[in-house]
């Protein structure tokens, strides 16, 4: 009969009512957010009523560090200001805020020409943390490992294919290197850590460079590709025998080991927060402004006896005019908090930085980053910063 | 159901009447209402295909053709022209389907045989009824017990195993720490095993009973009437359940994203990593600019192909069993 | 015991019976493997903040203290974009579904069941490249601004359209199964036709029906590669429509496979969670349905 129709009727408006309901916050309940490492109130003391919502896409490089610094603002701001981070790849994250789907991109790599060109509106390139690409293996019976550019590149060549092979050996000769086969890893995405880990294999391995080559994405002749550095890392996790690349926090959260590299320097370095830091003391006094080139800034190999020679920037990328490029797609509050968020990251939020296994910025980069962030624009006018 | 009442019986149903304007107005009203609902999901599939094709145009004009056959795939790196072909998706497509239906066809026949025919009477609900919870999996927990079981598990055991037996033959040299073409197509084969069993037992359901006992009363084994009647005269509903199984296979995503080892190029060995189509979508698709989105549009026109192609092809086998009245199977 | 041909090919008949029971055998050990790994790894963490908590960040409790955070976003996500794909799809393909049935001698309307049938075998990624393209060509002519278009509402959409086509064709078989005595014997009394499908066709089979959209709707809980393709995840719970959301399947996508062991340990208690409402929903509509039992089953799921 019409009795069960309307029945029908109504179950379907209320699941819509629901639906619709949840997302007006009718039916929110408070959460508590967990306790943040350092006791920088930095953010809290910016008024914020209701939520603001920002999203973020790119680097998984930045991913664990990014997830302390958002749940930090949501707590700081007693879940006024929510960050949503993907960590799709640099790449990824490029794309998206080509297309405007997102209000910042964050990419371990600066924008390439081509990256450059398709962007819809001039913009902003900031870093906004410090950290280290480790190489990571899972040889059973061994813990420590060195390893040089050249042979890392014969392996991922496909010309070195087993653990034993004497070029290893002889970069370890106290260590027993057990006759198993050796699994390559590499990202499957557009991967700013790859651009790091590429360009250093260029560096050290001509045939790479004649062959290969560098970049987010390269033809990788042999190996496993997995997308995003967490599954890289939980692939060499779980499989014998097996070597990969990721920033530093992926391996010592996942328990992961990983190599002493050789410097330019000719040491072994295994990478720590101040050997780290090391490789970017000389490049912050030559970096370029904001709007500027960063094609060039690069700091694999720096000098230096203790110096880890894979280590890396990761940046930010914002337009510089956020009414412009967005237009009705982002309002003025967001903007403000938006500008809030990335001065609080470059300067306060390095605090966070050791406790997830990155490195401080140098004062001279964070002070850099400052001035950028301050030309941020909306619709012409300035907004607030500190 | 029921008797229809002295009321009815001999009447022909009255054509409506018209003596108030809104009468048959009601029923233009219901008709069309509900015509437009079903002509809207009809425009949905049309609009669908209109927008896939419309947006794989920049492909079709750069690579036209050729793009089906290109091995290589090369988004802007600034340094190399952008280059993209589709062969070793499909090729990942067509192999990782193929071992689906190679292993789960004769699961899911025997399943059914069982059901049908061996099974005591109290059983063969609950169990028909369990089989069927495969179904029930969605394909991402498939794919998370992929990673954490049968990954590992073939390649501790299976994949080594498989080499030294038969590692000197092209298909299982190589390895590939248990991502490869070879899992995902087991876990296909657990996907479809519910699909196609539950169809094969529909056709075998709806074999006379006297084809059977025709063959027994001749002197045949079980096995042998089962095997000569009735699988023969199901067949062509078994083959339908093959069609559909296959449909089901091309088209999952997350199972095979997270056990095949996306390996973007083309081996002749199973233990090897590869690439089907909807995986290769579905990790490649955020991070795509214009040109390369375009030409996963086109990749995604493909599997969209592929699937309307074996749905109808199933359909229509299955037309051909009852002629236009109800259909065998879904 | 002669080795003849009779006994060869009875033995070779009980052979293949054993075989057959072998299959069935195969077949559920995955099953029963899927359901042992999501209790013992899942179990644990569930717990009242499990369905409270905000997703937290990655962290190894063996390297630092953690927080254990919970999945309520996700839960909330998946139940806005279900509720509003659901509130479109469930009439709309209702009234599709009693159009096909009633309407089904017409020859064009055979042509649009057949192509109904047709779109519930379209792999579901598909259906996400779809409305991620649509919706982004209609952000780029500047119908409404790029928040749309990896949004709360364009995941809804693209669930909304995988549950259409099934819950047309589900409804669609249910009427058919409705005796045309019954619609017969209501219009040979003068009611109007329209009246008849509904207080008499409708009402009758309104069990398997409703069971149908039931399954449809569980099916849509848990799709993947479609919301993954045209939503923005997030840790926080969903604030707008045109804004991020996070969802369960996705949740046990991204969690499940980063290998961080507090987001690993949510992942599979989330599949626990699917993997039960999943059970129950099939064990409450084999009960209900009875006759439409097997072809109502759920099916697909990408």
């Amino acid at each position: 009969m019409t009795g069960w129709i309307v029945a029908v009727a109504v179950i379907v408006i209320v699941l819509a009512v629901v639906g619709v309901g949840f997302t007006q916050g009718w039916f929110s309940k408070s959460t508590t957010t967990n306790t943040p490492k350092a006791s920088a109130t930095g953010l809290a003391k910016f008024p914020c009523s209701g939520t603001v919502s920002l999203t973020g896409a790119g680097s998984t490089f930045v991913y664990p560090l990014m997830s302390s610094w958002v749940s930090a603002a949501a707590q700081q701001t007693g879940n006024c200001l929510q960050v949503s981070y993907s960590s799709i790849g640099s790449g990824a994250g490029i794309t998206q805020l080509t297309s405007k789907l997102v209000s910042f991109g964050a990419s371990d790599a600066p924008l390439n020409p081509s990256q450059k060109a398709g962007m819809p509106a001039p913009f902003f390139t900031i870093p906004d943390a410090l950290g280290a690409v480790s190489v990571i293996f899972n040889v059973p019976g061994v813990k420590v490992l060195n390893v040089t550019g050249q042979v890392v590149a014969a392996i991922y060549l496909g010309d070195i294919t087993n653990w034993n092979n004497s070029a290893i050996a002889a970069l370890n000769p106290h260590t027993t290197l057990p006759n198993l086969a050796i699994t390559v890893v590499h990202r499957s995405d557009g991967s700013g850590t790859s651009f790091v880990f590429t360009h250093w294999l260029a560096a050290e391995n001509t045939t790479w460079a004649n062959t290969i080559g560098a970049g987010l994405s390269v033809a990788w002749p042999t190996g496993l590709g997995e997308k995003g550095s967490t599954l890289v890392t939980s692939t060499v996790v779980s499989t014998s025998g097996a070597i990969g690349y990721a920033e530093l926090n992926y391996a010592k959260l996942q328990g992961a080991a990983y190599a002493a590299v050789q410097n330019p320097a000719g040491f072994f370095i295994t990478p720590n927060g101040t050997n780290t830091a090391e490789a970017a003391q000389e490049v912050s006094s030559s970096l370029p402004n904001g709007s500027g080139d960063w094609g060039n800034v690069s700091i694999i190999n720096q000098p230096g006896t203790t110096t880890y020679p894979l280590a890396t920037l990761t940046y930010i990328v914002v337009f510089q005019d956020l009414g412009k490029a967005y237009g009705s797609g982002m309002t003025q509050t967001q903007a403000q908090w938006l500008v809030h968020y990335l001065y609080w990251a470059v300067s306060a939020g390095q605090n966070y930085s050791a406790g997830d296994f990155y490195v401080p910025m140098p004062v001279g980069i964070t002070t850099l980053d400052e001035t950028t962030i301050s030309e941020i624009q909306y619709n012409g006018q300035s907004l607030v910063t500190p | 159901m029921e008797s229809p009442g002295p009321i009815a019986q001999g009447t022909a149903a009255p054509a409506p009447q018209r003596d108030a304007s809104g009468r048959a107005l009601g029923d233009n009203l219901f008709l069309g209402i509900t015509g437009a609902t079903a002509a809207f999901i009809n425009l949905t599939l049309l609009l669908i295909i209109v927008i896939l094709a419309d947006d794989s145009l920049p492909t079709l004009r750069v690579f036209g053709l050729p793009f089906l056959w290109g091995t290589s795939w090369v988004p802007p790196n600034g340094i190399t022209p952008q280059l993209y072909g589709a062969l070793p998706f499909i090729y990942g497509t067509l192999v990782t389907s193929a071992l689906a239906l190679l292993i789960g066809v004769p699961i899911s026949i025997g399943i059914a045989i069982f059901l049908v025919e061996l099974s005591p009477g109290w059983l063969r609900e609950p169990l028909g009824f369990v089989v069927e919870l495969l179904a029930a999996v969605p394909s991402v927990v498939y794919g998370l017990w992929g990673i954490f079981v049968l990954v590992p598990f073939m390649g501790s055991t299976v994949d080594p195993a498989l080499g030294s037996a038969l590692g000197w033959t092209p298909l299982f040299s190589g390895s590939s720490q248990g991502y490869n073409m070879l899992t995902a197509g087991v876990i296909l084969a657990i996907m479809i095993i519910p699909t196609v069993s539950s169809i094969t037992r529909d056709a075998l359901k709806s074999v006379p009973q006297s084809q059977r006992e025709a063959a027994l009363s001749l002197g045949a084994t079980n096995w042998e009437a089962t095997r000569v009647s009735v699988l023969t005269y199901a067949r062509t509903g078994i083959f339908g359940a093959i069609i559909l199984g296959l449909g089901r296979a091309t088209g999952e995503t997350m199972a095979v994203t997270m056990t095949i080892g996306n390996g973007n190029f083309i081996h002749t060995s199973l233990l090897s990593s590869a690439q089907s189509i909807a995986s290769f979508i579905a990790n490649n698709f955020a991070e795509a600019g214009y040109l390369e989105r375009s030409a996963l549009l086109e990749l995604g026109l493909v599997l969209l192909g592929i699937s309307i192609l074996t749905n109808v092809v199933a359909r229509v086998l299955f037309r051909s069993l009852t002629g236009a009245g109800e259909e065998a199977g879904s | 015991m002669k080795f003849d041909r009779a006994t060869r090919r009875r033995w070779k008949s009980h052979l293949m019976a054993f075989l057959c029971l072998g299959c069935v055998a195969i077949a559920l050990y995955p099953l029963a493997s899927i359901l042992y790994t999501s209790v013992v790894r899942g179990a644990q963490a569930i717990n009242a903040d499990f369905f409270t908590q905000n997703l937290p960040p990655p962290c190894n409790p063996s390297v630092e203290s953690c927080v254990t955070g919970g999945i309520w976003p996700a839960l909330q996500g998946s139940l806005i974009m279900l509720g509003i794909a659901a509130a479109f799809a469930i009439p709309v393909g209702m009234m599709a579904g009693v159009f096909l049935s009633q309407y089904g001698h017409l020859k064009t309307v055979q042509s649009m069941r057949f192509f109904v049938d047709v779109m519930t075998g379209i792999p579901s990624i598909v259906v996400g490249i779809f409305v991620y393209a649509l919706f982004l060509d209609l952000a780029q002519a500047g119908v409404f601004n790029t928040s749309w278009v990896l949004s709360a509402l364009a995941g809804s959409t693209a669930l909304a359209i995988v549950m259409l086509p099934i819950v047309a064709r589900t409804t669609d078989e249910s009427l058919r199964l409705v005796p045309p005595t019954l619609a017969e014997a209501g219009l040979a009394l003068g009611i109007r036709r329209w009246r008849v499908t509904l207080s008499v066709v409708l009402s009758t089979g309104r069990t398997a029906v409703i069971t149908g959209a039931l399954l449809a709707t569980a099916r849509a809980l848990g799709e993947t590669a479609p919301i993954l393709l045209t939503t923005h995840f997030t840790t926080f719970p969903a604030q707008n429509l045109n804004g991020p959301i996070a969802s369960l399947p996705v949740l046990i996508f991204q969690f499940g496979t980063g290998g961080f062991p507090n987001q690993v340990s949510l992942a599979w208690g989330a599949t626990l969670l699917i993997v039960g409402i999943m059970l129950l929903i099939s064990i409450v509509a084999r009960v209900a349905a009875g006759v439409v039992g097997s072809r109502a089953g759920l099916g697909g799921g990408g």
